[in-house]
Protein backbone atom coordinates (compact mmCIF):
# COMPACT_ATOMS: atom_id res chain seq x y z
CA UNK A 1 0.00 0.00 0.00
CA UNK A 2 2.72 2.43 1.37
CA UNK A 3 4.20 1.93 -2.73
CA UNK A 4 1.47 4.29 -4.12
CA UNK A 5 2.60 7.18 -1.53
CA UNK A 6 5.39 8.68 -3.96
CA UNK A 7 7.65 9.40 -1.12
CA UNK A 8 8.23 6.08 0.42
CA UNK A 9 11.80 5.61 -1.14
CA UNK A 10 12.56 9.10 0.25
CA UNK A 11 10.51 9.49 3.38
CA UNK A 12 13.70 9.61 5.49
CA UNK A 13 14.62 12.78 3.54
CA UNK A 14 13.78 15.47 6.06
CA UNK A 15 15.14 13.24 8.69
CA UNK A 16 18.75 13.31 7.09
CA UNK A 17 18.63 17.07 6.95
CA UNK A 18 18.90 16.94 10.37
CA UNK A 19 22.37 18.16 12.32
CA UNK A 20 21.96 14.65 13.63
CA UNK A 21 26.07 14.20 14.05
CA UNK A 22 27.53 17.15 14.53
CA UNK A 23 30.76 17.69 16.71
CA UNK A 24 28.29 19.49 19.56
CA UNK A 25 25.67 16.32 19.64
CA UNK A 26 28.95 13.78 19.79
CA UNK A 27 29.77 16.09 23.21
CA UNK A 28 26.29 15.92 23.99
CA UNK A 29 26.09 12.17 23.64
CA UNK A 30 29.49 11.57 26.02
CA UNK A 31 27.45 13.89 28.62
CA UNK A 32 24.23 11.87 28.49
CA UNK A 33 26.02 8.41 28.24
CA UNK A 34 27.26 9.41 31.81
CA UNK A 35 23.53 9.83 32.90
CA UNK A 36 22.61 6.65 31.80
CA UNK A 37 25.22 4.06 33.58
CA UNK A 38 25.21 2.09 36.90
CA UNK A 39 26.49 3.82 39.84
CA UNK A 40 30.09 3.84 40.39
CA UNK A 41 30.70 1.43 42.74
CA UNK A 42 28.32 -1.16 41.43
CA UNK A 43 31.13 -3.60 39.61
CA UNK A 44 33.03 -3.44 43.04
CA UNK A 45 29.76 -4.25 45.21
CA UNK A 46 29.14 -7.01 42.67
CA UNK A 47 32.57 -8.50 42.75
CA UNK A 48 32.67 -8.67 46.35
CA UNK A 49 29.73 -10.17 46.57
CA UNK A 50 28.01 -7.23 48.41
CA UNK A 51 26.01 -7.48 46.10
CA UNK A 52 24.28 -10.79 44.87
CA UNK A 53 26.02 -12.10 41.18
CA UNK A 54 24.26 -14.88 41.35
CA UNK A 55 20.73 -13.60 40.97
CA UNK A 56 21.82 -11.13 38.43
CA UNK A 57 23.33 -14.53 36.50
CA UNK A 58 19.83 -15.72 36.48
CA UNK A 59 18.49 -12.32 35.50
CA UNK A 60 20.60 -12.25 32.41
CA UNK A 61 19.49 -15.65 31.63
CA UNK A 62 16.07 -15.23 31.42
CA UNK A 63 16.07 -12.26 29.71
CA UNK A 64 18.26 -13.94 26.76
CA UNK A 65 15.91 -16.67 26.53
CA UNK A 66 12.41 -14.45 26.56
CA UNK A 67 14.57 -12.29 23.95
CA UNK A 68 15.23 -15.15 21.60
CA UNK A 69 11.76 -16.82 21.81
CA UNK A 70 10.73 -13.88 20.53
CA UNK A 71 13.82 -13.26 18.07
CA UNK A 72 14.00 -9.66 19.39
CA UNK A 73 16.80 -6.77 18.31
CA UNK A 74 19.69 -6.53 19.39
CA UNK A 75 19.12 -3.17 21.05
CA UNK A 76 16.00 -4.48 23.22
CA UNK A 77 18.35 -6.57 24.68
CA UNK A 78 20.98 -3.98 25.41
CA UNK A 79 17.95 -1.62 27.10
CA UNK A 80 16.82 -4.50 29.11
CA UNK A 81 20.18 -4.86 30.77
CA UNK A 82 21.50 -1.40 31.11
CA UNK A 83 17.90 -0.93 32.99
CA UNK A 84 18.80 -3.97 35.15
CA UNK A 85 22.37 -2.48 36.42
CA UNK A 86 21.01 0.64 37.07
CA UNK A 87 18.18 -0.25 38.98
CA UNK A 88 20.28 -2.84 41.09
CA UNK A 89 22.82 -0.08 41.54
CA UNK A 90 20.66 2.04 43.62
CA UNK A 91 17.98 -0.28 44.70
CA UNK A 92 18.21 -3.14 47.09
CA UNK A 93 15.96 -6.08 46.09
CA UNK A 94 14.93 -7.89 49.19
CA UNK A 95 17.39 -11.19 49.59
CA UNK A 96 14.89 -13.86 50.65
CA UNK A 97 12.87 -13.25 47.83
CA UNK A 98 13.81 -14.67 44.81
CA UNK A 99 11.11 -13.84 42.46
CA UNK A 100 12.06 -10.31 42.69
CA UNK A 101 14.69 -10.86 40.58
CA UNK A 102 12.77 -12.47 38.25
CA UNK A 103 9.87 -9.99 38.28
CA UNK A 104 12.62 -6.92 37.88
CA UNK A 105 14.16 -8.74 34.55
CA UNK A 106 10.35 -9.00 33.27
CA UNK A 107 9.73 -5.40 33.60
CA UNK A 108 12.80 -4.12 31.96
CA UNK A 109 12.70 -6.56 28.97
CA UNK A 110 9.03 -5.28 29.17
CA UNK A 111 9.82 -1.36 29.06
CA UNK A 112 12.93 -2.40 26.71
CA UNK A 113 11.08 -3.73 23.85
CA UNK A 114 7.93 -1.30 24.30
CA UNK A 115 10.22 1.27 24.00
CA UNK A 116 12.19 -0.38 20.89
CA UNK A 117 10.85 -3.34 18.98
CA UNK A 118 7.66 -2.55 16.71
CA UNK A 119 5.93 -5.82 17.23
CA UNK A 120 5.42 -6.08 20.71
CA UNK A 121 3.67 -9.08 22.46
CA UNK A 122 1.08 -8.29 25.79
CA UNK A 123 3.48 -7.74 28.55
CA UNK A 124 2.25 -11.00 30.45
CA UNK A 125 2.84 -13.30 27.50
CA UNK A 126 6.46 -12.65 27.96
CA UNK A 127 7.09 -14.95 30.60
CA UNK A 128 8.03 -17.41 28.52
CA UNK A 129 10.82 -20.28 29.03
CA UNK A 130 9.48 -21.44 31.83
CA UNK A 131 10.42 -19.08 34.88
CA UNK A 132 9.96 -20.21 38.03
CA UNK A 133 7.31 -17.47 38.95
CA UNK A 134 4.61 -16.04 36.60
CA UNK A 135 3.38 -12.74 37.42
CA UNK A 136 -0.30 -11.19 37.01
CA UNK A 137 -0.42 -8.12 34.56
CA UNK A 138 -0.96 -5.83 37.13
CA UNK A 139 1.83 -6.71 39.22
CA UNK A 140 3.99 -6.55 36.15
CA UNK A 141 2.78 -2.80 35.80
CA UNK A 142 3.35 -1.95 39.42
CA UNK A 143 7.21 -3.07 38.57
CA UNK A 144 7.21 -0.99 35.74
CA UNK A 145 6.57 2.13 37.13
CA UNK A 146 9.20 1.06 40.31
CA UNK A 147 11.75 1.08 37.85
CA UNK A 148 10.64 3.47 36.00
CA UNK A 149 10.96 6.07 38.58
CA UNK A 150 13.95 4.90 40.01
CA UNK A 151 15.75 5.15 36.72
CA UNK A 152 13.91 8.59 36.62
CA UNK A 153 11.89 7.97 33.53
CA UNK A 154 15.83 8.11 32.17
CA UNK A 155 15.20 4.76 29.60
CA UNK A 156 16.49 6.31 26.77
CA UNK A 157 20.56 5.99 27.04
CA UNK A 158 22.95 6.61 24.21
CA UNK A 159 24.19 3.18 23.62
CA UNK A 160 27.08 1.69 21.17
CA UNK A 161 24.38 2.08 18.05
CA UNK A 162 24.23 6.11 19.29
CA UNK A 163 28.10 6.44 18.31
CA UNK A 164 28.27 4.12 15.35
CA UNK A 165 27.08 6.61 12.83
CA UNK A 166 29.41 9.58 13.88
CA UNK A 167 32.66 7.27 13.66
CA UNK A 168 30.89 5.86 10.21
CA UNK A 169 31.22 9.10 9.00
CA UNK A 170 34.56 10.21 10.31
CA UNK A 171 36.03 7.31 9.00
CA UNK A 172 34.39 8.47 6.12
CA UNK A 173 35.87 11.75 5.26
CA UNK A 174 33.07 13.18 7.05
CA UNK A 175 31.08 12.32 3.67
CA UNK A 176 27.61 12.28 4.59
CA UNK A 177 26.77 8.22 4.74
CA UNK A 178 23.47 6.58 2.69
CA UNK A 179 20.28 7.06 4.78
CA UNK A 180 20.15 3.93 4.43
CA UNK A 181 23.14 2.96 6.92
CA UNK A 182 21.18 5.32 9.21
CA UNK A 183 20.68 3.66 12.91
CA UNK A 184 18.29 4.13 14.51
CA UNK A 185 18.96 5.69 18.01
CA UNK B 1 1.03 13.64 45.22
CA UNK B 2 1.49 15.32 48.40
CA UNK B 3 3.98 17.56 47.49
CA UNK B 4 0.94 19.29 44.75
CA UNK B 5 -2.08 20.51 44.95
CA UNK B 6 -4.48 19.83 42.26
CA UNK B 7 -6.28 23.13 41.05
CA UNK B 8 -8.86 24.21 38.36
CA UNK B 9 -8.91 22.05 35.22
CA UNK B 10 -7.13 23.78 32.24
CA UNK B 11 -7.37 21.50 29.64
CA UNK B 12 -9.61 17.86 28.28
CA UNK B 13 -7.75 15.21 26.21
CA UNK B 14 -7.86 11.59 24.95
CA UNK B 15 -4.89 10.97 27.61
CA UNK B 16 -6.10 12.36 30.59
CA UNK B 17 -6.63 15.63 32.39
CA UNK B 18 -4.88 18.83 33.11
CA UNK B 19 -5.52 21.12 35.92
CA UNK B 20 -3.26 23.95 36.96
CA UNK B 21 -1.53 23.19 40.43
CA UNK B 22 1.01 24.22 43.18
CA UNK B 23 4.06 22.97 44.64
CA UNK B 24 3.27 23.33 47.71
CA UNK B 25 7.45 23.14 48.61
CA UNK B 26 8.41 25.66 46.43
CA UNK B 27 5.01 27.70 45.36
CA UNK B 28 6.20 27.35 42.25
CA UNK B 29 2.39 27.20 39.84
CA UNK B 30 2.48 24.28 37.77
CA UNK B 31 0.71 22.41 35.01
CA UNK B 32 -0.71 18.96 36.09
CA UNK B 33 -1.52 16.15 33.60
CA UNK B 34 -3.28 13.53 35.21
CA UNK B 35 -3.28 10.51 33.26
CA UNK B 36 -6.84 7.69 32.90
CA UNK B 37 -5.37 4.41 34.07
CA UNK B 38 -4.87 1.71 31.59
CA UNK B 39 -5.35 -2.05 30.60
CA UNK B 40 -3.71 -4.24 33.16
CA UNK B 41 -2.48 -7.17 31.05
CA UNK B 42 -0.10 -5.10 29.21
CA UNK B 43 1.30 -3.03 31.98
CA UNK B 44 1.96 0.51 30.92
CA UNK B 45 1.57 1.57 27.52
CA UNK B 46 4.18 1.83 24.74
CA UNK B 47 3.12 5.63 24.04
CA UNK B 48 3.08 6.34 27.58
CA UNK B 49 6.47 5.26 28.24
CA UNK B 50 8.00 6.73 24.64
CA UNK B 51 6.42 10.20 25.31
CA UNK B 52 7.77 10.89 28.74
CA UNK B 53 11.46 9.33 28.65
CA UNK B 54 11.41 11.22 25.36
CA UNK B 55 10.13 14.69 27.46
CA UNK B 56 12.12 14.06 30.23
CA UNK B 57 15.28 14.26 28.72
CA UNK B 58 14.44 17.15 26.61
CA UNK B 59 16.29 20.88 28.16
CA UNK B 60 15.04 23.50 25.17
CA UNK B 61 14.59 26.97 26.55
CA UNK B 62 11.62 26.77 23.97
CA UNK B 63 9.92 23.92 25.23
CA UNK B 64 7.91 23.75 28.00
CA UNK B 65 9.79 21.46 30.71
CA UNK B 66 8.61 18.68 32.39
CA UNK B 67 9.71 18.51 36.00
CA UNK B 68 8.07 15.54 37.02
CA UNK B 69 6.26 12.27 36.97
CA UNK B 70 4.67 11.30 40.10
CA UNK B 71 2.90 7.65 40.34
CA UNK B 72 1.07 6.75 43.48
CA UNK B 73 -0.31 3.02 44.92
CA UNK B 74 -3.34 3.12 42.74
CA UNK B 75 -1.92 4.03 39.80
CA UNK B 76 -3.10 7.06 39.28
CA UNK B 77 0.01 8.71 37.70
CA UNK B 78 0.30 12.54 36.92
CA UNK B 79 3.10 14.45 34.88
CA UNK B 80 4.33 17.78 35.91
CA UNK B 81 5.44 20.60 34.07
CA UNK B 82 6.29 23.92 34.22
CA UNK B 83 3.27 26.39 33.91
CA UNK B 84 2.96 29.92 32.02
CA UNK B 85 -0.60 31.37 31.31
CA UNK B 86 -0.06 33.38 28.39
CA UNK B 87 -0.59 31.49 24.36
CA UNK B 88 0.34 33.10 21.32
CA UNK B 89 -2.98 33.50 20.54
CA UNK B 90 -4.09 35.08 23.73
CA UNK B 91 -0.80 37.58 22.59
CA UNK B 92 -2.04 38.64 20.11
CA UNK B 93 -4.93 39.46 20.81
CA UNK B 94 -3.70 41.35 24.07
CA UNK B 95 -0.68 42.75 22.70
CA UNK B 96 -2.07 43.49 19.40
CA UNK B 97 0.07 46.09 18.19
CA UNK B 98 3.65 44.76 19.89
CA UNK B 99 2.48 41.38 18.48
CA UNK B 100 2.46 42.91 15.09
CA UNK B 101 5.83 44.22 15.15
CA UNK B 102 7.85 43.26 12.25
CA UNK B 103 10.68 42.36 14.92
CA UNK B 104 8.38 40.38 17.29
CA UNK B 105 7.30 38.12 14.75
CA UNK B 106 10.45 37.43 13.25
CA UNK B 107 12.17 36.46 16.99
CA UNK B 108 8.95 34.50 17.64
CA UNK B 109 9.24 32.78 14.05
CA UNK B 110 12.95 31.82 15.47
CA UNK B 111 11.79 30.72 18.82
CA UNK B 112 9.12 28.58 17.97
CA UNK B 113 11.17 26.73 14.87
CA UNK B 114 14.39 26.35 17.32
CA UNK B 115 12.17 24.28 19.74
CA UNK B 116 11.09 22.40 16.74
CA UNK B 117 14.12 21.72 15.27
CA UNK B 118 15.23 20.56 18.78
CA UNK B 119 12.26 17.96 18.96
CA UNK B 120 12.77 16.90 15.23
CA UNK B 121 16.43 16.52 16.55
CA UNK B 122 14.82 13.93 18.86
CA UNK B 123 12.85 12.66 16.89
CA UNK B 124 9.91 13.55 18.45
CA UNK B 125 6.78 15.23 15.82
CA UNK B 126 4.58 17.73 18.15
CA UNK B 127 2.14 16.97 15.36
CA UNK B 128 -0.17 19.71 16.98
CA UNK B 129 1.45 23.10 16.97
CA UNK B 130 -1.13 26.11 16.69
CA UNK B 131 -0.58 29.35 18.50
CA UNK B 132 -2.73 28.29 21.62
CA UNK B 133 0.25 25.73 22.39
CA UNK B 134 3.05 27.87 22.33
CA UNK B 135 3.18 29.93 25.63
CA UNK B 136 4.88 32.82 26.36
CA UNK B 137 6.98 34.09 28.93
CA UNK B 138 6.67 37.86 28.58
CA UNK B 139 9.05 38.53 31.53
CA UNK B 140 12.02 36.23 29.93
CA UNK B 141 10.33 36.88 26.63
CA UNK B 142 10.64 33.33 25.64
CA UNK B 143 7.79 31.31 23.71
CA UNK B 144 7.58 27.60 24.61
CA UNK B 145 5.88 24.85 22.81
CA UNK B 146 3.91 23.41 24.89
CA UNK B 147 1.21 20.26 24.99
CA UNK B 148 2.79 17.50 23.82
CA UNK B 149 -0.14 15.47 24.23
CA UNK B 150 -0.42 14.45 20.40
CA UNK B 151 3.23 14.59 20.10
CA UNK B 152 4.79 11.25 18.75
CA UNK B 153 8.50 9.60 18.93
CA UNK B 154 9.19 8.44 15.50
CA UNK B 155 11.45 5.72 13.91
CA UNK B 156 12.96 4.78 11.01
CA UNK B 157 10.96 3.40 9.24
CA UNK B 158 8.30 5.94 10.17
CA UNK B 159 4.94 4.29 10.88
CA UNK B 160 1.71 4.46 10.07
CA UNK B 161 0.25 7.25 12.30
CA UNK B 162 -3.56 7.50 13.17
CA UNK B 163 -5.15 10.27 10.58
CA UNK B 164 -6.88 12.99 12.77
CA UNK B 165 -4.02 14.44 14.89
CA UNK B 166 -3.62 18.16 13.88
CA UNK B 167 -6.33 20.69 14.78
CA UNK B 168 -7.87 22.04 11.89
CA UNK B 169 -6.64 24.76 9.79
CA UNK B 170 -3.01 24.48 11.23
CA UNK B 171 -3.01 20.83 9.50
CA UNK B 172 -0.87 19.84 6.85
CA UNK B 173 -2.21 18.51 3.74
CA UNK B 174 -0.82 15.35 3.64
CA UNK B 175 -2.77 14.71 6.74
CA UNK B 176 -5.93 16.04 5.10
CA UNK B 177 -5.23 13.70 2.20
CA UNK B 178 -4.98 10.69 4.29
CA UNK B 179 -1.32 9.88 3.68
CA UNK B 180 -0.90 7.10 6.64
CA UNK B 181 2.31 7.89 6.76
CA UNK B 182 3.72 11.26 7.65
CA UNK B 183 7.09 13.17 9.01
CA UNK B 184 8.79 15.82 10.36
CA UNK B 185 7.08 18.30 7.64
CA UNK B 186 3.77 18.18 9.03
CA UNK B 187 5.19 20.27 11.93
CA UNK B 188 6.88 23.06 9.50
CA UNK B 189 3.31 23.54 7.91
CA UNK B 190 1.80 24.43 10.84
CA UNK B 191 4.45 26.77 11.83
CA UNK B 192 4.06 28.30 8.43
CA UNK B 193 0.26 28.92 9.14
CA UNK B 194 1.59 30.71 12.74
CA UNK B 195 3.32 32.87 10.50
CA UNK B 196 1.02 33.77 8.15
CA UNK B 197 -2.06 34.22 11.11
CA UNK B 198 0.48 36.76 12.96
CA UNK B 199 1.37 38.57 10.12
CA UNK B 200 -2.33 38.71 9.08
CA UNK B 201 -4.54 37.89 11.92
CA UNK B 202 -6.47 35.94 9.79
CA UNK B 203 -6.19 32.45 8.75
CA UNK B 204 -4.76 31.69 5.43
CA UNK B 205 -6.21 28.20 4.99
CA UNK B 206 -9.69 28.48 7.42
CA UNK B 207 -12.54 26.29 5.75
CA UNK B 208 -15.65 25.15 8.09
CA UNK B 209 -15.32 21.54 6.45
CA UNK B 210 -11.87 19.57 5.58
CA UNK B 211 -12.76 19.84 2.14
CA UNK B 212 -13.71 23.52 1.75
CA UNK B 213 -10.13 23.83 4.17
CA UNK B 214 -8.34 21.35 1.35
CA UNK B 215 -10.17 23.49 -1.34
CA UNK B 216 -8.25 26.47 0.11
CA UNK B 217 -5.29 25.63 0.57
CA UNK B 218 -5.19 24.52 -3.08
CA UNK B 219 -6.64 27.90 -4.45
CA UNK B 220 -3.43 29.44 -2.92
CA UNK B 221 -0.53 26.84 -3.31
CA UNK B 222 -2.06 25.62 -6.46
CA UNK B 223 -3.49 22.16 -6.94
CA UNK B 224 -1.09 19.28 -6.46
CA UNK B 225 -0.61 16.83 -9.05
CA UNK B 226 2.27 14.25 -10.01
CA UNK B 227 4.33 16.27 -11.21
CA UNK B 228 4.63 18.63 -8.00
CA UNK B 229 4.07 15.49 -5.79
CA UNK B 230 4.28 11.92 -6.79
CA UNK B 231 1.66 9.86 -5.53
CA UNK B 232 -0.25 12.64 -4.44
CA UNK B 233 -2.85 11.62 -6.48
CA UNK B 234 -3.20 8.08 -4.79
CA UNK B 235 -4.21 9.38 -1.34
CA UNK B 236 -6.87 8.42 0.23
CA UNK B 237 -8.78 11.84 0.23
CA UNK B 238 -7.50 13.20 -2.98
CA UNK B 239 -10.64 15.09 -4.19
CA UNK B 240 -11.87 14.74 -7.64
CA UNK B 241 -12.98 17.36 -9.43
CA UNK B 242 -11.50 20.41 -8.17
CA UNK B 243 -10.59 22.58 -10.29
CA UNK B 244 -7.23 22.51 -11.25
CA UNK B 245 -5.92 26.28 -9.37
CA UNK B 246 -2.09 27.83 -9.71
CA UNK B 247 0.13 28.91 -6.81
CA UNK B 248 -1.49 31.98 -6.19
CA UNK B 249 1.54 34.79 -5.58
CA UNK B 250 1.97 34.34 -1.73
CA UNK B 251 3.62 37.96 -1.81
CA UNK B 252 -0.13 39.64 -2.65
CA UNK B 253 -1.66 38.11 0.55
CA UNK B 254 1.44 39.39 2.88
CA UNK B 255 1.96 43.03 0.98
CA UNK B 256 4.28 44.24 4.89
CA UNK B 257 6.42 40.92 4.28
CA UNK B 258 10.04 41.45 3.38
CA UNK B 259 10.88 39.15 0.32
CA UNK B 260 13.00 36.63 2.56
CA UNK B 261 9.74 36.28 4.75
CA UNK B 262 7.32 35.65 1.73
CA UNK B 263 10.09 33.29 0.70
CA UNK B 264 10.37 31.51 3.92
CA UNK B 265 7.03 31.47 4.34
CA UNK B 266 6.41 29.72 0.97
CA UNK B 267 9.21 27.02 1.82
CA UNK B 268 6.95 26.03 4.92
CA UNK B 269 4.05 25.61 3.19
CA UNK B 270 5.44 23.41 0.15
CA UNK B 271 2.45 21.05 -0.77
CA UNK B 272 4.56 18.42 -1.29
CA UNK B 273 6.03 17.05 2.10
CA UNK B 274 9.36 15.86 0.93
CA UNK B 275 10.14 19.05 -0.81
CA UNK B 276 9.38 20.94 1.96
CA UNK B 277 11.74 23.18 4.30
CA UNK B 278 13.34 21.42 7.52
CA UNK B 279 12.83 23.68 10.57
CA UNK B 280 16.86 23.10 10.62
CA UNK B 281 17.31 24.98 6.69
CA UNK B 282 14.61 27.20 7.84
CA UNK B 283 16.49 28.72 10.77
CA UNK B 284 19.39 29.45 8.28
CA UNK B 285 17.31 31.07 6.14
CA UNK B 286 18.07 34.59 4.94
CA UNK B 287 14.50 35.91 6.44
CA UNK B 288 16.45 35.27 10.05
CA UNK B 289 20.00 36.66 8.90
CA UNK B 290 20.35 40.80 10.86
CA UNK B 291 20.68 43.51 7.76
CA UNK B 292 24.12 45.02 8.49
CA UNK B 293 22.98 48.92 9.85
CA UNK B 294 19.85 48.83 8.00
CA UNK B 295 17.32 47.97 10.88
CA UNK B 296 19.50 49.44 13.28
CA UNK B 297 17.46 51.94 13.99
CA UNK B 298 14.20 49.84 14.36
CA UNK B 299 12.72 50.36 17.43
CA UNK B 300 13.92 48.30 20.05
CA UNK B 301 12.55 45.00 20.81
CA UNK B 302 10.97 43.92 24.02
CA UNK B 303 13.04 40.60 23.75
CA UNK B 304 16.73 40.28 23.36
CA UNK B 305 17.89 39.30 19.68
CA UNK B 306 19.24 36.31 19.21
CA UNK B 307 19.27 36.40 15.37
CA UNK B 308 22.91 35.79 14.12
CA UNK B 309 24.97 38.55 12.76
CA UNK B 310 24.84 38.06 8.79
CA UNK B 311 27.82 36.07 8.19
CA UNK B 312 30.28 37.00 5.19
CA UNK B 313 29.42 33.69 3.61
CA UNK B 314 26.28 32.35 3.62
CA UNK B 315 26.20 29.20 5.02
CA UNK B 316 26.29 25.90 2.35
CA UNK B 317 22.63 24.98 2.40
CA UNK B 318 23.24 21.48 1.63
CA UNK B 319 23.41 19.16 4.73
Amino acid sequence: YNQKLGFKDDRSEPLIDLPLQTEESFYSMVEREREHLPKNDYLKRLRSGDLNLDLRREALDWIWKAHAHYSFGPLSAYLSVNYLDRFLSVYELPRDKTWAAQLLALACLSLAVKLEETAVPLTVNLQVGEPKFVFEGKTIRRMELVVLSTLKWKIQPCTPWSFIDYFLRKINDDHQIPSGSLITR
Amino acid sequence: MEKYKLGKVIGIGAYGIVHRGLNLETNQIVAIKRFYTFDCKNGVPYTTIQEISMLIEMYHINIVKLLDVISNTKNEWYIIFEYLDLDLEKYMVTYLKDSMEKHTIKYIMHQILSGVMYCHKHRIMHRDLTPDKLLIDLNASVVKIADFGMARAFDFPLRAYSPEVVTTWYRAPEILLGSPVYTTAVDVWSVGCIFAKMLTRQNLFAGASKNEHLRKIFSIMGTPNERTWPGVTSLPYYPAGLPEYYPENLEEFFPDLEPAGVDLLSEMLCMNPARRISAHRALQHAYFKKKKRKEKKEKKMMILDPIEEEKEEEDDDDP
